[in-house]
């Protein structure tokens, strides 16, 4: 005579560890996700940069080219595997600094300027941030 | 089937999710220890912007209708940023003649200086046509994360 009562006890015990698995799944993602964002450093930088080039850019006035030094966003950008043309963006008086994969640091600053363009030189022996700063109304 | 120590079943879901949030705790605050908070900028912030108004009051004749478009502030910015500013004849308390934003109370506290949720405050007095302002910038602007 067959035991089915073995079968059904081990439909009840794979069922009961799958949620388990899953909630691991998540958990462990999760955390992968978080560090991974702190791989380098990082967050650290780009909340270091972004209030610093939003500093600049407050004391800004219309015809000015700010020129800045960004050789170590860069290297931190090129571990991370980011464009030098991502990592730095402006919009609406937001500058937003993006120096890992997943997402991007911004800070708010309150000249009321216009960035006409911005680009970054690789050189040496340094990387820099050129920005061109027009008036709101350009 | 057998229902037996379904119960202990049970509460061992309890303890498992348990133990997740004291690992993820533990990364969490030692990844916070390891690298620190994030770098408070917002007195900085502030004194800039005491700076530049006084620089334009100087420079201008500041009609205080059209302060935004005189001094070059953007009024959204400073709504985003959580940026609050009051310039005053002579000594706040008195006549105000510029304000955005509230709670400059919270400016005057002494004992608020360490906590994070109260804006970060700079004060400048300067003397313009004869007449003295007292301008009162303060600063609860935080970096945000983002996805694109």
């Amino acid at each position: 005579m067959m035991n089915k009562k073995g079968e059904s006890d081990f439909g009840e015990i794979l069922l009961d560890n799958t949620v388990y698995v899953i909630l691991l799944a998540i958990f462990v993602f999760g955390i992968f996700a978080f560090v991974y964002q702190l791989k380098n450093g990082a967050v650290i930088w780009e909340d270091y940069y972004a209030k610093e080039v939003s500093k600049v850019l407050n004391f800004a006035e219309k015809g000015d080219n700010i020129e800045i030094d960004v050789q170590k966003a860069s290297e931190i950008a090129g571990k991370n595997r980011v464009e030098l043309s991502e990592m730095f963006s402006f919009k609406e008086n937001d500058v937003c600094v993006k120096l890992s994969k997943i997402k991007k640091t911004c800070y708010v600053y309150f000249n009321d300027i216009k960035i006409l363009s911005s680009k970054i030189k690789e050189g040496t022996p340094v990387n820099i941030l050129s920005i061109q700063i027009g008036g709101k109304d350009e | 089937m057998n229902k037996n120590g379904k119960l202990g079943d049970q509460i061992s879901f309890f303890y498992f999710l348990f133990l997740m949030i004291i690992i993820a705790l533990g990364i969490a605050g030692g990844a916070y220890l390891f690298y620190g908070g994030e770098h408070d900028f917002r007195e900085g912030e502030s004194e800039i912007l005491t700076y530049l108004v006084e620089e334009c009051m100087k420079e201008k004749d500041v009609k205080w209708e059209n302060f935004y478009e005189e001094c070059g502030i953007s009024k959204g910015a400073m709504e985003k940023g959580k940026i609050i500013l009051k310039i005053c004849k002579e000594q706040c308390g008195k006549e105000e003649v510029f304000v955005f934003g509230s709670n400059f109370e919270a400016c005057e506290f002494k004992g608020v200086f360490s906590n994070k949720n109260y804006p970060k405050c700079s004060t400048r007095k300067t003397e313009v046509k004869g007449i003295t302002y007292e301008i009162i910038a303060g600063s609860n602007n935080f970096a945000r994360r983002q996805n694109e």
